[in-house]
């Protein structure tokens, strides 16, 4: 049977053979959608049009704004050699190279022996035997193998991601390599501590990425394969631990008549609601706390020993299990944030921990650190009858429009829900409302140490990299201090409508007339070429004035700040600047001259005229130590 | 020991991106326990960043920075020694 899950706008296509019945859980039931599947037509089409059509799918998988050329140019107005450094291995082509010793394409080829054309017939690595029974369920009858590959070829065509559910053990190649390895984090008074237990683990090898996982109730450790570069995927739900049949355990123990079916593997015929894992479900109370941990209730007891690997594990597939029907919950937590998040990354979308909202049409997301106010401004925004999209983790995609925030069903029952994101603040609680603008690779930073990473595999760390990268130079981004009161929203609400400084567009009227302004400094920012309390002389810009070292008013919201020149570069054809206070530790964003009102002219300090000193040498780094974000890690 | 006559080069353990002039650092790692940090190099991190090509060593890297900055060159033979053994996770040594 075939299951559509619709979530963060990526169709899903759960899909199973005869006989094993897929139930997801009733968390997804308003992202089950209807299958887009006009098989009618579809039985039509020939084998030999399909290979021009799923080369493209799975570019879609990998890319999607996303692929190695987009991060290049990302259109933030760096020179692609910038980011593309040859020779370092740091390029996204030359990312793929040494993480896997292939390119997504090669491993692709890789992974089944064979060339995308070859894989398209043969389901891209699934079994034939799950491909014959798909097609049975279609026509009812049995076909030729020419006519399930079509078939198989449908099932693909219209989604992100097909993902194979098979009951029973998966198998890890010995030949792959564990690259990663979570335990299950507990959260106590004070903070966190890891448990010691494991929760889930990735292998990798032979172009395959496998995440085993390990389930509570039942006991049993089911595994995700995904093959790289690839939108078709297998879940096997996973043996049961613990008891006599697990020595040498076969499908019949999921099957009735061993009488030991374990709770979600529920013997048909099915009445009533939708069976779920009790033991594995989320609460939103259980959950919420903002921490990105397992709650409580994923403590894990009796796990089997980690040690003990499935390899040679004697199972058996389809002809055992077609006999005696069954149903299976195909995506037990934490299962399906893995698997979302293995998605969204391919996909170039973000996982985030924050909460979201949508505020008189503008979308609003607040990310930051578990006990920083997630929740306490989706209540905030929720009482005033905005629109919480999600208050504790989202999905960040980039449209045609914009980037977009959706929410998913992971943590509890939910409906689809999502808005184009219009601002994100990294917040904190304070003793005012604050907020101050972030850009450049500071922004990047904040947004990855809140977001969901993948930090053992190179090609998705850059891919990430690459997202909020873009995501920042779309998005405007600020810290913000807040009073967890309603006083927020309206300063959030008014600060959007007047972001127009009536202070800075009278002065700039000046400079435009040609007139030279004096005004009197108040920060530290060019310290210490420039003190608070100077009287800095400031003359209309000229564009040929702009060279570095010289000193200009850039135009801020309700005012100026005065930084020096440390660039001027030419990009695409525009003369772009870059500026940077003295005393600063990170450079402004790179700025057409627009952005500059005036050149310094002349400095005063207590009565005296003064020379700026040339530029000093500032301290270069700032360590950014990011909270774990939590998620799918446990 | 890291010295001026030090060689650095990139390593394959740190993924990293420029973004409006500077730098930031994600180390790889296999362990949730230490994926709890990024670095961002500002500016002037990222000009000594890119100078390293494993051929020059440090003191021809804080040559360059006299050159390019209003520093005295103990000062930046100084400083870039601090640069680097600040990030010396994040990079191959070899002694010339």
């Amino acid at each position: 049977m075939t299951v559509d899950l619709v979530i963060a706008g990526r169709r899903i296509r759960l899909h199973s053979r005869e006989g094993v019945e897929i139930r997801p859980d009733e968390r997804f039931s308003a992202f089950t959608a209807p299958a887009e599947m006009p098989f009618a037509v579809h039985r039509d089409i020939l084998p030999e049009t399909v290979p021009d059509t799923l080369p493209q799918e799975e570019q879609s998988l990998t890319g999607t704004g996303m692929l190695s050329e987009d991060q290049c140019h990302p259109g933030t107005g760096m020179f692609p050699k910038d980011q593309c450094h040859t020779g370092t291995g740091i390029s996204p082509e030359d990312q793929c190279h040494t993480g896997a010793g292939m390119s997504p394409e090669d491993q692709c080829h890789t992974s089944a022996g064979m060339s995308p054309e070859d894989q398209c017939h043969t389901g891209a690595g699934m079994s034939s035997r799950s491909t014959g029974t798909f097609s049975e369920r279609v026509t009812g009858e049995d076909h030729d193998l020419d006519a399930d590959m079509v078939v198989d070829a449908d099932l693909v065509a219209d989604a992100d991601l097909v993902v194979e559910v098979e009951p029973g053990p998966g198998e890890i190649p010995a030949s792959a390599e564990k690259v990663f390895d979570a335990q299950l984090m507990e959260e106590v008074p004070g903070g966190v501590i890891n448990s010691g237990e494991p929760f889930w683990e990735i292998f990798s090898g032979g172009g395959v990425t496998y995440a085993r996982v390990f389930l509570k109730e039942p006991e049993r450790r089911a595994l995700l394969e995904m093959p790289n570069g690839e939108k078709r995927w297998r879940i096997f739900t996973g043996e049961v631990t613990g008891a006599p049949e697990d020595v040498g355990v076969t499908a019949d123990l999921y099957n009735d008549r061993s009488g030991l079916a374990p709770d979600n593997f529920i013997s048909q015929p099915v009445t009533g609601p939708p069976q779920v894992d009790a033991g594995v479900r989320v609460t939103t109370d259980s959950c919420n706390d903002g921490s990105g941990l397992a709650p409580d209730n994923f403590i894990a007891s009796h796990l089997p020993d980690p040690s003990q690997d499935n390899a040679g594990t004697d199972y058996q597939t389809a002809g055992t299990i077609a006999e005696a029907p069954i149903t299976v919950n195909p995506l037990p937590y934490p299962l399906d944030g893995l698997l979302f998040y293995f998605l969204f990354s391919r996909t170039g979308d973000i996982m985030i921990h924050g909460s979201g909202v949508s505020c008189q049409g503008r979308g609003w997301l607040f990310t930051g650190r578990s006990g920083s106010g997630k929740t306490t401004l989706a209540r905030i925004f929720d009482r005033a009858g905005d629109s919480v999209i999600h208050d504790d983790r989202l999905v960040l995609c980039r449209s045609e429009d914009g980037w977009m925030m959706h929410n998913t069903p992971v943590y509890r029952n939910d409906e689809p829900r999502s808005a184009p994101l219009d601002h994100l603040w990294i917040i904190r609680h304070g003793s005012a409302n604050v907020s101050e603008p972030v850009t450049g690779a500071e922004a990047v930073a904040m947004i990855l140490a809140n977001s969901i990473q993948q930090n053992w595999d190179r090609v998705a760390a850059a891919r990430l990299a690459a997202a909020a990268d873009d995501l920042v130079s779309s998005v405007r981004v600020s810290r913000l201090s807040f009073l967890p009161d309603g006083t927020i929203r309206e300063y959030l609400r008014l600060r959007k409508e007047e972001e127009i400084s009536i202070a800075a567009s009278a002065a700039g009227a000046l400079l435009s007339a040609g007139k030279n302004i004096t005004v009197t400094a108040g920060g530290y920012s060019m310290w210490p070429a420039i003190r608070p309390g100077d009287k800095v002389e400031i003359a209309p810009f000229v564009e040929g004035a702009a060279a570095a070292g010289r000193i200009v008013a850039l135009r801020r919201d309700g005012g100026f700040v005065l930084h020096r020149i440390t660039r001027v570069m030419t990009v695409s054809g525009r003369r772009v600047i870059v500026t940077c206070g003295d005393a600063a530790a990170r450079a402004d964003e790179p700025a057409g001259a627009g952005m500059i009102a005036g050149i310094v002219h002349s400095v005063t300090r207590s009565g005296r005229l003064i020379t700026p000193p040339r530029r000093r040498w500032p301290r270069w780094m700032n360590r950014i130590t990011a909270a774990v974000a939590g998620w799918v890690r446990g | 020991m890291i010295s001026l006559s030090s060689t650095p080069s990139h390593s394959p353990s740190v993924v990293y991106r420029k973004i409006n002039g500077e730098y930031l650092l994600i180390p790889l790692t296999d362990n949730i326990a230490d994926m709890d940090s990024l670095y961002r190099l500002t500016e002037t991190g990222a000009f000594i960043w890119e100078l390293i090509d494993g051929e020059r060593d440090i003191s021809d890297i804080a040559a360059k920075i006299v050159e390019e900055f209003d520093v005295e060159p103990e000062i930046a033979e100084k400083d870039a020694l601090e640069f680097f053994r600040e990030i010396q996770e994040f990079l191959h040594f070899r002694e010339t």
